[in-house]
């Protein structure tokens, strides 16, 4: 009987234009749901028609209906917490009595959407329609999801990454990534020449982390994410050798690097040259490098 | 990996792995025929996981290996009908199994799409080959990798291109660097499989890097198989990038095998010509590389090539080309000899110093660049051969094969070497650089590769003496070089020196082809007792079975010279196990102690050699005889068997000039020359090596042809020395007999006497007879002695009848025919029939003064047959009442003989005649005799002759008695 009383009076659907042709991106949701949500780009409209529907032939008394475009950050930690950088809003309705379905257009043009949308795990930033049905007791509310991928521009300079480490007497190797920059559906080539090896090395393996960092300090919360362990090497290397290195990042669920986005958190991405020698011991070496997008042809 | 792991639980893991794999071959089979691709990348990803396993022998390894091969080859095939079929694009695929995160898997994958894309019309092959080749440097573990590496080969294997398109389907060139790279890459890996884990396991670790090794060679013939290699793409690139890393990589096993893998699949027509790179590249092996073994193997299949290539080509051109090489050799080695002839008297005494002088030669030769080499081996030439005429065929050889090259654009071959390769040439100078390089190279290992060395020398350049001289001249410093050192006697070393002077005996047809090579003696004189006396062997058995006529006094002695280790007394010690110690320091004179049996036929061969010591001039014959002598006289007790040779030889030699007496002036004085050469070596036979009964048998010949040619006083002489032989030295009675019934046969062939002489002779001849020691041997000696006052003038048409056996023994020296000789006046034909009766009648009396009855009948009728010769031939005193006493004689006691009663042991002892003497068969012998009686008198009676005195003959009591029915 609760659920009768509490539930909403009214069916609310969003149906965005174009929404079919688009291409679609599964947003994880709780319980290993996804949703697919619609994506959009910075600088695109969004424009579609919002019905509701009475239930039961039932009249709904309203005191306006109005429809937001919204970016928001949440951050986990600071759950309830919305930042929202975006709000946008269209009156739909001035408030009056509904006894039918009806449905309304709505138009927000050209919005600018600063930010990738982004599912981490302490902190999300999402685009989203809402409709609200402004009531007196509880306001009926909508929400619909859509994702927002944008380009920036390529990178003029693009460095290789090239790097001698070692450990003193004991190894020395020189790396080389060919960029330091890497769209998403690149391919990292490179190089590991070994100088000097005086432990036995067992294998090697490159690997891609994310880190995501969220708020400020002192109040800073890092976490890291193994995207990939990649085996370069198998074997131990002598002196003079050289290992290829190539890897394929259009197979990994990657975004673009993110540098603090509102200030909120930022999302960096790093390889990670890792040596394990037979004693399982771990010798490393963390690169950062920049992902970004570019349009998919 | 820190802990062993134990067989057993080996065996575990494998077949944990073998079953992993099993499983998802199975997924994977069942994904494919579903068309999920994915999946099926996914199982077959897990099946090869497997392969990253660090815990199974390089054996057990291979067994998971061929497990997941099988199971590749299936997902091979699916993706090859599913790229044809538009289903998935192997461009795609390609990239898609880099996602694998391991390493081995992916590679894996990686080969298995890159190498079927690979066999696609239109696929960027450069593009793959490069790339997969790149990314397996990945895998650096020695197992794992050379496993991947060997996928990576044997996949590519049927679509490397060899084409020479520049474009992205690749060429040739891309072909042989991809095989090339793999190659040296997996060779790293084998290597380096050697320096892993703790060094205790290293024999094990050897063992396994052996069962690996095929991996690494297949490369190596997959070069080898590639299409469209020529020369020149094997000389500048293929060969270069081999040796490199073979070299580089200094490690044993690897080298080892290499160089031998090399040498095997490659054609021997690169292996001509790329001789010098491969055998430097050798020299800078690892010191403990067995060098010998890959230089000899070289050289063993080039010889082999050689010997194929003959054998191939038209016969017809092989025959000419081998007769005009024999030709060359032929003049060469005459050239050689007769320079070593000249120089032999006044360089005799030098000649060990001017060996020295040469040997610097070659010695100091490899210090010098390439050449100043080949000048040294050219100057060499040149004075070898200096003072001939026909010399300069030889001395312009060098440049003789670019001037055929000039003239003819086919390069000719010979036994399938072009000449352009100067196959020796390069050997030589590169071996001599390599044991130069190599202080390290024992001295078993030298010799065998001069072995080697010789052995192609002699199938590829027959007619080229100065390289055989060469390798033996070098073989000889080195030795010198070794002599303190005990590996000079190990038993190899000896083994290999002995087929190095073997090598050329049994390649040359002719012996005397040694003798041109200046250094063979002195080499062979360093040799042990047992290797000498082998060669020796050899040497002989090829000159008898070759039938080597040896013409020159020159080559007798060098022959001689050869084998004076047969000859000789030898000054070091018999037994080769004993030589232990330095050959230079001799023992004295232990006595020769070989097996009685096999000396004796060694000296039979030597003897049998001697008769092909043959001269067309009859001078030159004596003189070779001469020279043997001087040879055969050291030999101290051998003389009993050679000498005899020696003096049928030299006996023979007088026969010649007796037959050309009309041609040669002075034949006489030089028959006489020899007979006393022969009397010398006869009295040497008889008295230094106590051989009397030959010496006696050689006297009586010699004293034959002596009397033949007529001189008296030189036949006389012999006589008496056979006469002397006779009482010093024969002793025995059986021989005694013997010796006198020799003497008592050839004295009585004998013309040349005067009366005196000839009574002299043969009075002493009858009077041994009569004092040998037993009866019966009285008996029939001075029988046979009868016949000495009896010469027989033999009828010129008339053979005569062989009437009783002991006939034909005295028989024996048959008298020449001549006519000459009956005419003069001499003694023959000396007759006295009143001596003969004597002797007959005191026959007689000593056959019965014998005590047996069995001996007195039998040597009774042994006169009886004399009688009856003697009435034929007509003698004047031997009367038929003789021979009819005689057979009333024996027919009556010849019944006391017949008598069962007598006991075997008693029978009459053996006379002349071997064989037992019983009495069937004096029975016998005395009917035949009755019969030839009866047939004599029934012919006479029918030729009607007036006075036949067999008509005298009685024998009828006989014929009664013995049962023969009278006519």
């Amino acid at each position: 009987m609760a659920a009768y009383f509490f539930a909403s009076p009214v069916d609310v659907e969003v149906k965005l234009d174009g929404e079919d042709e688009r291409k679609k991106w599964d947003m994880k949701a709780e319980k290993e749901k996804t949703i697919s949500c619609p994506i959009y780009y910075d600088g695109d409209s969004l424009s579609g028609q919002i019905t509701v529907r009475v239930r039961d032939g039932k009249k709904l008394a309203h005191e306006g209906i109005k429809v937001e475009f919204i970016g928001s950050i949440e951050l986990f930690y600071d759950r309830g917490h919305h930042h929202e950088f975006l709000s946008l809003s269209q009156e739909l309705a001035a408030p009056g009595e509904m006894r039918q379905a009806q449905t309304f257009d709505f138009m927000f043009k050209n919005v600018e959407k600063q930010y990738e949308s982004y599912q981490g795990i302490n902190v999300k930033l999402r685009y989203f329609i809402r409709v609200t049905i402004s009531r007196r007791i509880a306001d009926v509310t909508k929400e619909r999801d859509v994702w927002v991928h944008s380009y920036r521009m390529p990178p003029d300079s693009n460095n290789s990454i090239k790097m001698e480490v070692g450990i003193e007497d004991c190894l020395h190797i020189e790396f080389e990534y060919n960029k330091s920059k890497y769209h998403l559906k690149d391919v990292i080539v490179g190089k590991i020449y070994f100088l000097l090896v005086r432990i036995k090395i067992k294998h090697m393996e490159l690997s891609i982390i994310r880190r995501e960092t969220t708020g400020s300090p002192p109040n800073q919360y890092n976490e890291s994410e193994t995207i990939t362990k990649f085996e370069i090497m198998d074997g131990a290397p002598v002196r003079g050798e050289t290992i290829p290195i190539r890897l394929f990042l259009g197979g990994f669920d990657l975004t673009p690097t993110f540098r603090e986005v509102n200030k909120k958190f930022s999302v960096r991405y790093y390889l990670n040259l890792v040596l394990i020698d037979e004693e399982n011991r771990r010798y490393f070496k963390q690169q950062e490098i920049t992902i970004f997008r570019i349009p998919e042809n | 990996m820190a802990t062993p792991i134990t067989p057993t639980e080996e065996g575990k893991l494998l077949s944990e792995s073998l079953s992993t794999v099993k499983i998802q071959v199975q997924q994977m089979k069942r994904h494919l025929e579903l068309d999920q691709l994915m999946d099926a990348l996914k199982s077959a990803s897990l099946m090869l996981a497997e392969l990253r396993t660090s815990s199974l022998s390089p054996k057990q390894y291979y067994e998971l290996y061929m497990a997941v091969f099988d199971a590749l080859r299936h997902l091979s095939n699916y993706l090859y009908d599913a790229h044809t079929q538009g289903r998935h694009h192997l461009a795609d695929l390609y990239e898609l199994v880099q996602y694998a995160g391991n390493i081995v898997p992916r590679l894996y994958l990686m080969i298995t799409v890159g190498s079927v894309y690979m066999s696609i019309p239109e696929a960027p092959v450069k593009e793959i080959m490069k790339d997969m080749m790149e990314m397996s440097r990945g895998v650096l573990h020695p197992i794992r990798g050379l496993f991947l590496r060997h996928y990576l080969s044997g996949q590519t294997r049927d679509h490397l291109p060899v084409g020479n398109d520049p474009g992205p389907s690749g060429n040739l060139q891309d072909s042989i660097n991809f095989v090339l790279t793999n190659f040296i890459e997996m060779n790293k890996l084998w290597v380096r499989l050697q320096h892993q884990g703790h060094s205790r396991d290293r024999e094990k670790r050897e063992m396994e890097r052996k069962e690996l090794r095929i991996l690494v060679g297949t490369n190596l013939v997959r070069l080898s198989q590639l299409d469209g290699v020529d020369l020149d793409l094997y000389q500048r690139i293929i060969l270069p990038s081999i040796l490199q890393q073979v070299v580089s990589c200094k490690d044993v096993i690897a080298q080892e095998y290499l160089m031998e893998v090399v040498i095997q699949v490659f054609t021997d027509e690169f292996h001509l010509h790329t001789l010098g790179p491969f055998l430097s590249a050798t020299a800078q092996l690892h010191p403990k590389v067995n060098i010998k073994q890959i230089v000899i193997a070289l050289i063993d299949r080039l010889a082999a090539y050689a010997a194929r290539e003959a054998e191939n080509e038209d016969p017809e051109e092989t025959k000419r080309q081998e007769e005009a090489a024999a030709r060359r050799l032929a003049e060469k080695v005459k050239a050689q000899r007769l320079r070593v002839r000249e120089h032999a008297g006044s360089v005799n005494g030098l000649t060990p110093t001017t060996s020295v002088a040469t040997t610097d030669v070659w010695g100091s030769a490899p210090q010098s660049p390439v050449v100043e080499k080949l000048d040294s081996a050219e100057s060499d030439t040149v004075n070898t051969n200096g003072d001939v005429p026909a010399g300069d065929v030889n001395g312009e050889k060098v440049d003789k094969g670019k001037e055929k090259e000039t003239l003819v654009p086919h390069v000719k071959k010979f036994r399938g070497i072009p000449e352009d390769v100067k196959l020796f040439e390069v050997f030589w100078q590169q071996v001599v650089e390599l044991i130069k390089a190599r202080p390290d190279l024992s001295i078993q290992d030298i010799t065998a590769l001069l072995v080697s060395l010789t052995n192609l020398s002699l199938s590829c350049y027959p007619d080229r003496l100065e390289y055989v001289d060469q390798v033996l001249g070098f073989a000889h410093d080195k030795i010198k070089e070794y002599t303190t050192s005990p590996d000079l006697h190990a038993q190899q070393t000896t083994a290999n020196l002995a087929s190095l002077l073997l090598a050329p005996v049994n390649s040359y047809q002719s012996v005397l082809t040694l003798l041109a090579l200046q250094r063979y003696q002195t080499l062979l004189a360093l040799q042990p007792f047992s290797t000498r006396r082998s060669l020796a062997h050899a040497l002989i058995s090829s000159v008898l079975k070759n039938e080597t006529v040896i013409e020159a006094p020159e080559d007798v002695d060098g022959i001689l010279e050869l084998c004076s280790v047969l000859i000789k007394e030898q000054t070091d010690p018999g037994a080769p196990s004993m030589g232990r110690g330095s050959s230079s320091e001799r023992r004295p004179g232990g006595p020769y102690s070989q097996e009685k049996e096999e000396s004796a036929e060694e000296q039979g061969w030597i003897a049998r050699m001697v008769h092909l010591f043959r001269a067309e001039s009859l001078d030159v014959q004596f003189e070779l005889l001469q020279t043997a002598r001087r040879h055969f006289e050291t030999g101290g007790d051998r003389m009993r068997y050679t000498y005899p040779a020696l003096i049928t030889a030299a006996i023979k030699l007088c026969r010649r000039y007796k037959n050309r007496e009309h041609v040669e002036d002075d034949w006489q004085t030089k028959t006489q020359t020899i007979l006393k050469f022969v009397r010398q070596l006869i009295s040497i036979l008889a008295v230094q090596v106590e051989a009397p009964s030959i010496a006696l048998r050689l006297f009586l010949l010699a004293a034959q042809i002596s009397d033949e040619c007529g001189f008296e006083d030189l036949t006389y002489d012999l006589y008496v020395q056979a006469f002397t032989v006779y009482e010093d030295s024969i002793s025995e009675s059986r021989a005694q007999l013997q010796a006198i019934t020799l003497i008592i046969g050839t004295l009585q062939g004998a013309k040349v006497f005067g009366e005196d002489n000839y009574d002299t002779l043969i009075t002493k001849a009858a009077l041994h007879g009569a004092k040998l020691l037993k009866k019966p041997h009285q008996a029939t000696a001075v029988n046979l002695a009868s016949h000495l006052w009896w010469q027989e003038v033999p009828p010129q048409e008339e053979v005569p009848q062989g009437e009783k056996e002991e006939e034909e023994e005295k028989e024996k020296p048959s008298p020449p025919k001549e006519e000459g000789s009956v005419e003069n006046p001499k003694a023959y034909p000396h007759r006295d029939s009143k001596r003969v009766l004597e002797c007959l009648q005191k026959a007689l009396r000593i056959a019965n003064s014998a005590t047996e009855e069995i001996v007195t009948v039998q040597l009774y009728c042994d006169t009886l047959d004399q009688y009856l010769y003697y009435l034929d031939h007509g003698a004047p005193a031997v009367t038929p009442k003789f021979v009819n006493s005689l057979v009333e004689l024996i027919t009556s006691s010849i019944d006391n003989v017949s008598s069962p009663d007598i006991h075997p042991s008693q029978r009459a002892p053996p006379a002349l005649l071997e064989g037992v003497q019983t009495p069937e068969m004096i029975n016998r012998h005395f009917r035949n005799t009755l019969y030839y009686i009866q047939n004599k008198k029934a012919a006479a009676a029918v030729e009607g002759a007036p006075q036949s005195r067999w008509d005298e003959v009685d024998v009828v009591g006989a014929l009664l008695k013995m049962n023969i029915p009278s006519r």
